[in-house]
This record gives structure tokens, sequence and C-alpha cells, in this order.
């Protein structure tokens, strides 16, 4: 019979190499031992209760013993099984969920405005093609989530984040995609709440088409001094420049090293603080000979610059995003000259098509000519 | 190719002043070409690499230009194949 530190072993290599998170079910349905060696040692195997729409929740909390709980589906069905999950919100360390969120957040809305102090992990994924998902208050999740690591929404509008992202102070990656109109949040708010996420190292932040302008009369005043951001690397950003501008002229981030900036084209951009918000990070500062990209890529034209040299993940890249694909060289080059001040630095480059982009396109003509 | 793409296309390569070696997919080749016969345009280029090159043809036709364009005003260059892997 095998030593129970080499059983521990075995299990943790088999789980540490099960994706589903479920690979316990397994172990423990072996024999008497190995179940009771499995749940003698719940946090060196990191044990999870996976929850889905489509499976029994309230039976398996029944069953099993109270694991932290990952609540990970898709679809349609099956509103109850998660809400049931959600209840349990002191042991929730993770929520995954996709498909007809409108539908479920509006069932879960007593259990889903608890705090979840056990939370790490959070993704909304919806998409323009479900039921657009109620604008979130500040009372979601109670607005307090201490542990949280991670933030992923995608299509979901969250106006009332500030309150959450308040409790946050852990938080590593914080990525709002496609926000809708909903889900507007001014720039001076997010530069309020990112300055007390001393640990982020990943921001991620686009809105969704037709992305809003900032409304001039509901704006608070800009803060007086920039907020300093000493852990972030990456930033990227999807949206109108007057709304970037507002947002790096009060933010320092000096470890960045990836920035991907994509615009909506407008016929006349005002860029002044984007290169000095480059500029206040030392990768940046001290890029030397960079190779230059410039890329069609189905509905955006982007110029990237990185290190001639192998150096990972660095990259300065903007993009203009446009329905109409010849329309942006009309200001590109005004655009990135003075966005991307190390232009003249660069001693290669490359200009391709990417993805969906066809010559018939290229030769479009000028439709303001 | 109209006379605006090329202008835009100079003003899209403008700001480059520094680059040496310029690399061009084949779909673009054809539409770049020309206003590389500007030599103002990429002052420091020394190498051109063409995706798909091939012996004849429209684009052999534009690097022919703008290579004679460039070795008269003493700015010579040098054409290669890219290969996209590379």
């Amino acid at each position: 019979m095998l030593p129970d530190d080499v059983l521990l072993e075995i299990f943790k290599f088999y789980l540490d190499d099960d994706f589903s998170e479920d690979g316990w079910h397994t172990l423990v349905h072996v024999c008497q031992r190995w179940r009771n060696f499995v749940f003698g040692s719940p946090r060196r195997l990191d044990l999870k209760l996976r929850c889905m729409r489509t499976r029994p929740v309230r039976k398996m909390l029944d069953i099993w013993p109270a694991l932290p709980i990952v609540i990970s589906s898709n679809g349609f069905h099956g509103a109850d099984n998660i809400t049931a999950a959600l209840e349990c919100n002191d042991r929730v360390c993770k929520i995954d969920l996709g498909g007809d969120l409108a539908s479920l957040l509006s069932r879960s809305a007593a259990a889903i405005e608890k705090p979840f102090p056990a939370l790490l992990s959070m993704g909304l994924h919806s998409s323009w093609h479900y039921k657009q998902v109620p604008a979130l208050s500040g009372s979601f999740l109670g607005g307090f989530a201490p542990r949280l690591r991670s933030i992923w929404l995608h299509f979901i509008p969250f106006p009332g984040i500030r309150k959450l992202l308040s409790s946050t102070s852990n938080l590593v990656r914080l990525n709002l995609w496609n926000i809708p109109d909903s889900g507007y949040i001014s720039p001076e708010t997010m530069v309020t709440s990112l300055s007390s996420l001393t640990q982020l190292q990943i921001l991620h932040l686009g809105f969704y088409f037709p992305r809003p302008r900032p409304d001039l009369e509901s704006r608070q005043s800009p803060p007086q001094t920039r907020a300093f951001l000493c852990n972030p690397t990456h930033f990227t950003f999807q949206g109108l420049s007057e709304y970037l501008e507002g947002l790096v002229a009060h933010i320092d981030a000096p470890v960045l090293h990836s920035v991907w900036i994509t615009l909506c084209y407008e016929h006349s951009f005002d860029i002044s603080e984007l290169p000095q918000f480059v500029n206040r990070s030392e990768t940046f500062r001290s890029l030397g000979p960079s190779k230059a990209d410039l890329a069609f890529v189905e509905d955006s034209i982007e110029l990237s610059l990185s290190p001639q040299t192998e150096t990972a993940d660095i990259m300065l890249a903007l993009g203009i995003l446009c329905d109409e694909p010849f329309w942006p060289f009309l200001s590109l080059s005004h655009v990135w000259v003075s966005s991307l001040p190390p232009l003249a630095t660069s001693d290669r480059l490359d200009i391709h098509v990417e993805r969906d982009w066809s010559q018939d396109e290229l030769y479009t003509e000028d439709p303001m000519a | 190719m109209s006379c605006i793409q090329k202008i835009q296309w100079l003003d899209i390569l403008r700001p480059f002043t520094a680059v040496k070696n310029l690399y061009l997919s084949e779909e673009v080749a054809p539409l770049v070409s020309p206003a590389l016969e500007e030599v103002a345009v990429l002052p420091s280029l020394q190498n051109i690499f063409f995706e798909g090159l091939q012996p004849t043809g429209p684009v052999q036709e534009a690097i022919g230009q703008l290579a004679s364009a460039r070795l008269l005003s003493s700015r010579p260059i040098a054409v290669r194949r890219w290969e996209r892997s590379q």
C-alpha cells in the first residue's frame, strides 16, 4: 500500500492537471480510503465544488463537504441551480457566467447583492445578441469582495462599479470590455477607483459602439493630482480620444510596458495627454530603435512599435477603428506622430494585411475626395 | 492607384525617417511602391523586402521605377524577397 504522503502527491499531480476542477469526484468514488483521504486534505488538494446550470446544485450542497464553490456556466436554462450556488455567498470563490445573464441576474438579484468575502475571480460575459443586461448598481456583490483578484466584464453595464472597486485592494486584473452606453463610467470616477487598486497589473477598458461621449454636465471636476499606479504593466483602451485623454491625464503608471489603444474614428483628434502618459513609462522612454508594424486589421488600422530585440511583451500600439476602411488614412499620420513619439527611431517598418481585409477594401476610393 | 492614395501613403510614411528596412506584404506592395519613388520619403531606406516577389508583373514594374529613382538620387536600395516567417 502506498504511504499517505506519496498518495497525496499523486492526487495533487492528477488534480493539478485537471482543468475541469472536478477531478476529485473520480477519486472519491474509488474506495472509502481514498474518499477519506481526499476530503481530509481539501486545502492541499485545492478542492472546489463546481456548480453549473445543468447540475442539481441544492442536492450537491447537501451531499458534499463545504468546499469553496466555483460557479461556471453558459446557456439559458437552469437559473435556479446558479441561484442556489450564489446563495452560498461566503463560499463562492469564482464566478464565470455567460449566456442569458439578463434573466439570470434578475432571478438571482437577492443572492447577488450580498457580500462575497471569498470571491477571487469574477467573469460575466454577455454579447450584443443577448437581451441587454440591466445596469448593475453599487449593491452588486454587496459592494464588498475584498479578495477579488480578477474582474472580467464583457458587455455588462456596471455604472456602480466604484463601490465594489473600493473594496478590492487585491485586484490584479480589471477587464471592462464592450461597455454598453448604460454602463458609462466617467474618466474621473475611473481614476478615483484605480487609485485605490494598488496591486493592479492589467487594465483593459473598452466601450461598445456607439461609444458614449463624456457627459459634460455630470462630470466631476478632475483630480488635482495624478493617481500613481505603481504596478500596471498592461493597458488596453478602446473608445473616444476625449475619454482617453481625460483618463491618462490623471494617471502615472511608470512600469507600463504594453499599451494598446484603439480609438474610434473622428474627423479630428486632439491628443496631447497620451504621449505624456506614455513618456512617463521608463520602458517606453528608453525604447531605443524599434520595429514598427502597420497592419490593416478587419475594421481598424493599427500601428504598433516594439523593440528590435526579442523582448517579451513590450508593445506600444495605436489603432483607429472605422467602418469605412479608407477614412482613417486622412488623420492617421497626425495621430501617430502626436501620440507615439518614438516613431522616428524605428529602423524597420512592416506593412501588411491581416485577416478579413481584402484587396478591394484597400482600393476603396476616399469618400471625402 | 489614384493620386490621392499616393499622397496619403506619403503622409503615412513621412514620420519614419530612420527606417532602413521596409517589409511589404503581397497585398500592399502595389499600393505603397509608387509612393517610394519620392526619395524624400523614408530617407534612410536601404532594403525593401517584398512578399511573394515574382519575376514579372506590375509590382516588378513599380519596383524597377522606385529602384531607379532611388539610384538616381544616390540613395540606392536593395530589393529582396520576404518570407513572412522571417
